[in-house]
């Protein structure tokens, strides 16, 4: 799937419109309008002018969030920092502690806010948003990496981890997906959540953000 | 219609999505984007509630599988059952 991103003004529709069909995606916003074309392998947009980069950041988002679904992965909504070439994933509520984190581990980040989860059940790329855009088709896959662990933050008085059962993950998990369209049912989503946590640790991780975060992430493989 | 009339029959919502993983029900209620999860015992009444089996029955289930007394087991099943029908995890069917 390639992407081609156009400006042009438009007095397109300013109500927000999914149609997914077996052979395209429809989207309109009064931001952008776009149509993925399944077959041609083909996602067109057009950003209204005024709305770069913000309209342009949304369709690569919309276009890959609903190509992972359709390729029968899904997407947290989680930040993902790399080490010794594997992901290890930070996912919770907001205020949870996701960025401070990330900018506290010296590790280089995968993504700050969506991972895509390949269907193979245990790779990751992150939803790369942020690389140099230009107004040509720009292939959409990225590098994809192994999985080490998933962290669901909290922050409390006192650092902890703890494992957490398979209930417990899939539920917190379920609890941040990126949907975009009816890419996916519940009752799929939490199939595909479930296939990633036979293969995958989850881990509660209460940090007192004072304390050094290393060494809990450490001992998650140890 | 009450879940713990003694006659209606319980079964899980064709709206949400469910498993038991490790003994433990995991409910997501798409319409409300809330997940669930229930112990064991409650587990155990969910894994029950295909339509077939009123409280009662669950609650004599109950009983045998967790050795605790019959009156017990019901109490517990209809407080279970009021919870999780209020909630629409849950339908009541027939009955008054």
């Amino acid at each position: 799937m390639q992407i081609v991103i156009s400006a042009e003004p438009d007095s397109g529709a300013a109500i927000p419109v999914i149609q997914d069909s077996t052979h395209s995606l429809v989207v309109q916003t009064e931001h952008y309008a776009g149509r993925m074309d399944w077959e041609a392998g083909l996602a067109k947009f057009n950003v209204q002018p005024g709305f770069e980069p913000f309209g342009r950041t949304n369709a690569f988002r919309i276009v890959r969030t609903v190509l992972a679904y359709r390729e029968g992965g899904f997407v947290l909504h989680a930040g993902a920092a790399m080490k010794n070439g594997e992901a290890t994933l930070f996912c919770g509520p907001s205020g949870a502690g996701k960025t401070t984190t990330l900018s506290r581990l010296a590790r280089p980040i995968l993504h700050d806010d969506l991972v895509c989860i390949h269907p193979s059940g245990s790779r990751a790329h992150g939803l790369t948003d942020s690389r140099p855009l230009a107004w040509a088709p720009v292939a959409l896959e990225g590098p994809r990496y192994p999985v080490h662990a998933v962290f669901v933050l909290a922050q409390g008085e006192k650092s902890r981890r703890e494992r957490l059962s398979p209930a417990r993950a899939v539920a917190d998990l379920l609890l941040r997906p990126q949907v975009e369209g009816a890419a996916v049912t519940p009752d799929q989503l939490m199939e595909r959540m479930l296939r990633f946590l036979e293969r995958v640790p989850a881990f509660k991780l209460t940090l007192n953000l004072s304390d050094l975060i290393e060494p809990f992430l450490e001992e998650a493989t140890a | 219609m009450s879940a713990g009339n003694g006659v209606a029959t319980i079964r899980r919502s064709p709206d949400v999505a469910h498993r038991i993983v490790d003994g433990e029900a995991v409910i997501v209620d798409p319409s409300t984007q809330e997940v669930h999860i229930l112990n064991e015992t409650g587990s155990f009444v969910w894994s029950l509630a295909d339509g077939s089996m009123t409280a009662g029955a669950m609650a004599q289930r109950l009983s045998d599988a967790f050795e605790v007394d019959a009156e017990t087991a019901l109490k517990d099943v209809e407080e279970l059952l009021a919870t999780l029908t209020s909630k629409k995890l849950l339908v009541a069917e027939g009955g008054t």
